[in-house]
């Protein structure tokens, strides 16, 4: 079914927490492995421009329904952002901008030439590349959801758990938007399709791996997407990316764990604690 | 959690970043901005019921399309060091996000559906490239940017105001008011980072001198261009707001006299 883009502008909001008991957390506060978790997501959420840089490479610009998603979701998760920052206040960790800004400005030169290797990559593939970002852009949206929905599992802590479902919940209508983008160009293009391909099994890696520190994304995944539990939840968004047109039997996240030695099976919350 | 290696080296590097801000550059409450972002109009005022003339209709159809510029503008402004910067990025969200409401009211005044499907000069890899030489004085200049393209729309506002009805004055007046947050943010950047970095300003000025204004000019067709040149800064009372324009351009820190009166007189030129 097409994405309604005018309905989603119209009911798009900033994710709301403000009749949630946060103040619970002084009492029962989160452990230092769930703080480390949260801090990575609220450091991805905050980064997502960072995401709208690249995808902005693109013609997709050009495209009013893209650009009236990207403007709401990149507020979206923006607050996003703001909402897991404010857990973490509670917990004394303060997210400053100029943290951020110190994350990002640590990138260095690769990140400097992303953009260039973005636009010239477009220019020779021309509007299939497009293609490739939406199909990312649903494989990153998957992950996320899952990761959110995984932590409020393990968590079992019922405020964090409403939060993190009112997140999803917005994480969901971005899995929409780009599994019916990427499904209608990918369907049109069988160069999409090859270049798309090519390009989640080759570079794509969890949410957060080119801005984040490697100990950090380990610590994420093996909290997340370990032991049973985890790896079937792992499956589950391979499915998932694998029923686009022409990605049939991808396994990327699977072989991103793997690469990351996150472990396949046992007892997920015995892992890391 | 972090260990406290990890924590200091995080502090550190928060230290950094601040190092490579201007004083004071953080007045404008952008924590305050983002929280209170005005989002469609349509729950403010009966946009339908407004009534407005052809000449004001056409008007307000191109000032549509130059709100909604915002991805087309940010193509190029997020390939450059301004993207590191999270305090700008995080105005810029909030930013793009009251511009769209503020074009989708004008669109339903206008009658208009016409919507940016361009892009704008430069592109991404000359953007970049442009970017990498110029490092981090580039935000300075894209502040200088934003600033310059509310003043120019602002302009327009005041053409369209002049002969406009009590209730699209209204809406005139909700637009403005949520746009003269913008034109703070812009103002208060520009003013401290031009103040701090003369590369800045050599940047700024080649900007003002060498771009089309308002931003999202390019994408509008050369007749269209032409009828928003005359209806904005046409005649005296046009020839004034150009000047006022290029006054306030002027007060900004380095910039010349002569970079400003020549875009006083491409303003009312339409070059």
């Amino acid at each position: 079914m097409a994405f309604d883009i005018d309905k989603y502008t119209a009911t798009s909001v900033a994710v709301h927490w403000g009749d949630l008991d946060l103040e619970s957390f002084r009492e029962h506060p989160l452990d230092d492995t769930s703080l480390r978790t949260l801090r990575y997501m609220t450091d991805v959420e905050y980064h997502t421009v960072c995401y709208t840089r690249d995808l902005l490479t693109t013609p997709s610009h050009r495209d009013p329904d893209v650009s009236a998603f990207m403007t709401m979701w990149n507020r979206e998760e923006f607050w996003h952002g703001e909402a897991l920052a404010a857990v973490l206040h509670l917990h004394g960790v303060t997210v400053q901008y100029d943290e951020l800004k110190a994350k990002r400005l640590k990138l260095g030169w690769k990140d400097r030439l992303d953009p260039i290797k973005q636009s010239v990559l477009g220019t020779l593939v021309g509007s299939d590349f497009i293609a490739t970002h939406m199909a990312w852009g649903a494989a990153n949206e998957w992950s996320a959801i899952t990761a959110y929905n995984r932590m409020a599992e393990l968590e079992e802590n019922p405020v964090l758990a409403e939060l993190l479902r009112r997140i999803a919940k917005q994480e969901a209508r971005h899995v929409a938007f780009y599994t019916s983008q990427a499904r209608a160009r990918l369907a049109a293009s069988t160069k999409a399709q090859k270049l798309t391909r090519f390009a989640l099994k080759r570079f794509w890696a969890p949410v957060g791996s080119t801005i984040m520190d490697r100990d950090d994304v380990i610590h994420v995944m093996t909290h997340l997407m370990s032991g049973d539990a985890g790896r079937d939840a792992a499956r589950k968004v391979d499915r998932s990316i694998a029923s686009l047109p022409g990605l049939e039997g991808l396994r990327i996240v699977e072989d991103a764990l793997d690469g990351l030695g996150i472990a396949a099976g046992g007892d997920d919350r015995a892992r890391i604690r | 959690m972090l260990s406290e290696g990890g924590l200091r080296r995080r502090r550190l590097d928060a230290v950094r970043a601040r190092e490579t801000d201007v004083d004071g550059a953080t007045d404008f409450d952008v924590a305050a901005f983002t929280r209170s972002a005005r989002g469609t109009l349509r729950d403010v005022l009966d946009v339908e019921a407004i009534r407005v003339s052809a000449p004001e209709a056409e008007l307000l159809g191109t000032l549509c399309v130059l709100e909604g510029a915002t991805m087309a503008h940010l193509r190029n402004v997020l390939v450059t060091a301004t993207h590191k910067d999270a305090r700008v990025t995080a105005f810029l969200v909030t930013w793009a996000f009251e511009k769209y409401w503020i074009a989708d009211a004008l669109s339903s005044v206008s009658g208009s559906r016409a919507t940016p499907t361009g892009s704008l000069p430069g592109g991404p890899v000359r953007r970049a490239t442009g970017g990498f030489i110029a490092g981090r004085s580039i935000v300075g200049a894209h502040m200088v940017a934003g600033y310059l393209d509310d003043l120019v729309l602002d302009a327009a506002y005041d053409a369209v105001e002049s002969d406009a009805a009590p209730p699209l004055r209204e809406l005139l007046a909700v637009i403005r008011g949520t746009k003269s947050r913008h034109t703070a943010f812009f103002l208060g950047e520009a003013t401290k980072r031009l103040a701090s970095d003369p590369r800045s300003v050599r940047l700024a000025e080649r900007s003002v001198q060498r771009e089309a204004w308002p931003i999202g000019a390019p994408l509008l067709d050369a007749a269209t261009r032409a009828a928003f040149t005359r209806s904005v800064f046409g005649g005296k009372v046009g020839e004034d707001r150009a000047e006022a324009v290029a006054d306030a351009i002027a007060a900004l820190p380095g910039i010349r006299a002569r970079t400003a009166s020549e875009l006083a007189r491409t303003l009312a030129e339409g070059d």
